[in-house]
């Protein structure tokens, strides 16, 4: 999907603010003291660093829940209406909703998979397993522990320079 | 590069030259100029080492991301929650070793570097539990660290976002 430019340069604003915040945020917590001792944690604070890309995951899966309901809601006031103005036998729900559903997502791109849907092929697009993800996500540990401990290292505005 | 097959132009090696000379600008200025602004941590070449070696391993997972991304029609939010949640998978078992992780046997300095002391003077790899304590003892602490994944969130999503 191409985004807007304006989209685009939204987005590269949004990375420089939240990661300066972040890098802020971090600094500051190996500036505090708790319990007589330097709040020193690297491993602790990119365990929290992944939590908050999980946090990632359940917007997605909310998003999701509240998109199919809509469209739920969307295909039960066409069935109704339809049925008021055939007034008998009108199309099958389930069918109904499947094939918009499909419409929705063919809209992202992407290779296509042939799905059997109620005795019927259909195209839908691949998406990639989530054991794919774990890829890149041992590369953001590698990347991630090190950055924590190189900020452990270095002065804040040098890493914040480096990190760019 | 390579491995993406993107068409790399003039100024693209341009901008990355520009980008070179200028962290190594800032690096190198770390170590000429000692008697800079106080500051709590020093620039040290221990950091600058970790923070290259982080910024391959973010690079590697840009390109797989990126991979990822074009090749298949999974939603960004999805593909940074999966990594999030990998992440914390592998970290909660690290965690758990690193626990159990004594660094008595270290000289000073190395352990000063590497591992984190608790309020009992034990030195472990990584001290999960006494971190949790510190941050229950401490209300802002505990902020901060809530801030970090919030941060880190908004920063990830931004970030997939730009790639896609």
């Amino acid at each position: 999907m191409a985004l807007s430019k304006t989209l685009i340069y939204t987005y590269l604003t949004g990375m420089v603010l939240w990661g300066t915040a972040n890098t802020i945020l971090l600094s500051l917590q190996f500036s505090e003291t708790s319990l007589n001792v330097q709040y020193g944690h690297p491993w602790f604070q990119t365990i929290t660093m992944f939590l908050g890309e999980t946090y990632c995951l359940l917007v997605y899966y909310i998003m999701k829940y509240l998109r199919n309901r809509k469209q739920k809601q969307k295909d039960q006031e066409k069935l109704i209406s339809g049925e008021e103005a055939k007034l008998a036998g009108a199309t099958d729900g389930s069918e109904g909703v499947t094939s918009n559903e499909d419409e929705e997502e063919a809209l992202e791109k992407g290779p296509m998979v042939e799905v059997l849907i109620d005795g019927t092929p259909t195209m839908v697009p691949k998406e990639a397993s989530p054991f794919l993800m774990f890829i890149p996500s041992m590369c953001d540990f590698g990347g991630s522990t090190l950055l924590a401990f190189a900020l452990l290292n270095m002065q804040t505005s040098i890493y914040q320079m480096f990190r760019g | 590069m390579i491995f993406l097959k993107t068409k790399q132009h003039r100024h693209h090696f341009l901008g990355l030259g520009v980008v070179v000379t200028a962290l190594f600008l800032v690096g190198l200025s770390s170590f000429v100029e000692k008697s800079g602004t106080p500051s709590t941590r020093e620039t040290n070449v221990l950091g600058i080492v970790m923070m290259l070696l982080s910024l391959l391993f973010s690079g590697i997972q840009f390109v797989v991301e990126e991979a990822l991304l074009s090749k298949y029609s999974t939603h960004p939010l999805k593909v940074v929650g999966y990594e999030g949640l990998w992440g914390t998978l592998v970290y909660v078992v690290t965690l758990v070793i690193m626990q159990h992780i004594s660094c008595d046997g270290l000289s000073e300095k190395v352990r000063a570097d590497l591992c984190a002391v608790n309020d009992l003077g034990e030195w472990r790899l990584e001290d999960t539990i006494f971190a949790l304590r510190q941050m229950a003892a401490n209300g802002f602490l505990f902020f901060l660290v809530i801030g970090v994944t919030f941060t880190i969130a908004f920063y990830n999503f931004c970030g997939v976002s730009v790639t896609r």
